[in-house]
C-alpha cells in the first residue's frame, strides 16, 4: 500500500539522519493528493541523490502548497553528478504541469519542483503512475 | 589494490565473488566466511580494506556482525549485499556505519566498482534500495505506535496515559505526530492506517 508525502518526508528524514546527515524539514502548506505522489517521487530521487554522491553534512527540504524544495550542502566542487534520474524525473513533472529546475553552486545542490497553483489538478494525468 | 574479505553463507555466490572480483579490478580476496561469527573473526584478523558481507545470513546475520566489527575497528569500511532488505534494515546498516549497500543482483564489475568508491572514503547505495526504503520504512517511532495500538484496542487518551504510565499532554502530543505523519484527522484514521500497513 502507498505511503503517503507525509510519512515518505518522514522515512527520507530518518534514513538521511541515519547516515549522519542532520536534516531540517519546513512544511509550510499541505498538498493534493496528486501532487503529493510527484513531490514523493522527487524526494525519493533527491535522497538517493543524496546518500549515494554528497557528503552532505546538511539538507533542508521545504514544502509548500505549491512545491518542494531540497538543499544540500555536499555537492563538492567537481562536475554534478550523473543526472539521468533527475532527467527523467523532470519529464513527469512536467507532464504533471509542472517544472523541475536543479542547480549547483557554491557547494550547495538544490532541487525544486514546482506546480503553478491549481495546474496539477487540470492537467491530464501520465498513464505509467504507480500501481 | 583494495583488499577485502567476502562472507556469504551461500558458498557458490561467495566463491563466484571470490574467482570474479580478481578478474574485475584491483581486487586481493584475504579470506572467506561462511557466517556472521567466521565474518567477524576474518575481518579482525586480516583488517581488509573493505569487508564485504550478506545482509541475510544464519545465526549470527550480517547486522549483528557489522555490529560487533564496528565496536572492535570503528574505521572498518563495509559493504553489504542483499537480496530483499526487510524495511528499517537499511536506515539500521547506515546508523552502524556501513557505506554501501548493494543488491545481489548486481553485476560483478558493478560490485567491483563499489568496492573501489568505498575503498576512496565515499559512500554508495543502490538507488532501488533506497527509494524502498522510503517507500517501505515506518515512520512512526515505537512510543507513537503504542498510542495507536491502544487506540485501537478502543481506550481513551486518558486511558493510554494511565496505561503507559504517561502524562495525558505527553500522549496527544504522540497522537497528534502520528496523524501529522500519516496526514490523518483524527487517531482513529492514524490507528487504522498504520494497522493497514502492518506497523502495529
Amino acid at each position: 500500500m502507498r505511503l503517503n508525502l507525509s510519512a515518505e518526508l518522514e522515512n527520507a528524514k530518518n534514513l538521511s539522519e541515519a547516515a549522519g546527515i542532520r536534516v531540517r524539514v519546513d512544511r509550510e502548506a499541505e498538498v493534493d493528493a496528486h501532487t503529493g505522489e510527484l513531490l514523493g517521487q522527487v524526494l525519493r530521487e533527491t535522497t538517493t541523490n543524496i546518500l549515494r554522491h554528497a557528503q552532505a553534512g546538511q539538507v533542508r527540504v521545504t514544502l509548500t502548497e505549491s512545491g518542494i524544495t531540497i538543499v544540500n550542502d555536499g555537492a563538492g566542487e567537481g562536475p554534478p553528478p550523473e543526472l539521468r534520474g533527475l532527467a527523467t524525473l523532470g519529464e513527469r513533472v512536467a507532464d504533471g504541469g509542472g517544472e523541475l529546475r536543479v542547480e549547483q553552486q557554491d557547494g550547495r545542490f538544490l532541487t525544486a519542483a514546482a506546480f503553478p497553483r491549481g495546474r496539477s489538478e487540470t492537467a491530464p494525468r501520465s498513464g505509467k503512475g504507480r500501481r | 589494490m583494495t583488499t577485502v574479505v567476502l562472507a556469504d553463507d551461500e558458498a557458490l555466490l561467495r566463491k563466484a565473488l571470490a574467482a570474479l572480483l580478481p578478474l574485475e579490478g584491483e581486487i586481493t580476496v584475504l579470506a572467506e566466511a561462511e557466517d556472521g561469527r567466521a565474518a567477524v573473526r576474518a575481518t579482525l584478523r586480516h583488517r581488509p580494506d573493505v569487508l564485504v558481507i550478506d545482509l541475510e545470513m544464519p545465526g549470527v546475520d550480517g547486522l549483528e556482525a557489522v555490529a560487533e566489527i564496528r565496536r572492535a575497528l570503528p574505521e572498518q569500511v563495509i559493504l553489504m549485499l542483499t537480496r530483499h532488505a526487510r524495511p528499517g534494515v537499511l536506515r539500521k546498516a547506515l546508523r552502524l556505519g556501513v557505506q554501501g549497500f548493494v543488491s545481489k543482483s548486481a553485476e560483478p564489475a558493478h560490485i567491483v566498482s563499489v568496492i573501489t568508491t568505498l575503498h576512496e572514503g565515499r559512500r554508495w547505495i543502490d538507488p532501488d534500495v533506497s527509494a524502498l526504503a522510503i517507500v517501505d520504512d515506518c515512520p512512526l517511532t515505537d512510543r507513537e505506535l503504542d498510542v495507536l495500538r491502544a487506540t485501537g484496542e478502543g481506550y481513551s487518551a486518558a486511558d493510554i496515559a494511565t496505561r503507559l504510565h504517561l502524562a495525558e499532554g505527553t500522549v496527544r502530543n504522540y497522537l497528534s505526530n502520528a496523524m501529522q505523519k500519516t496526514q490523518t484527522r483524527t487517531r482513529h484514521e492514524a490507528a487504522r492506517y498504520a494497522r493497514e500497513h502492518d506497523w502495529l
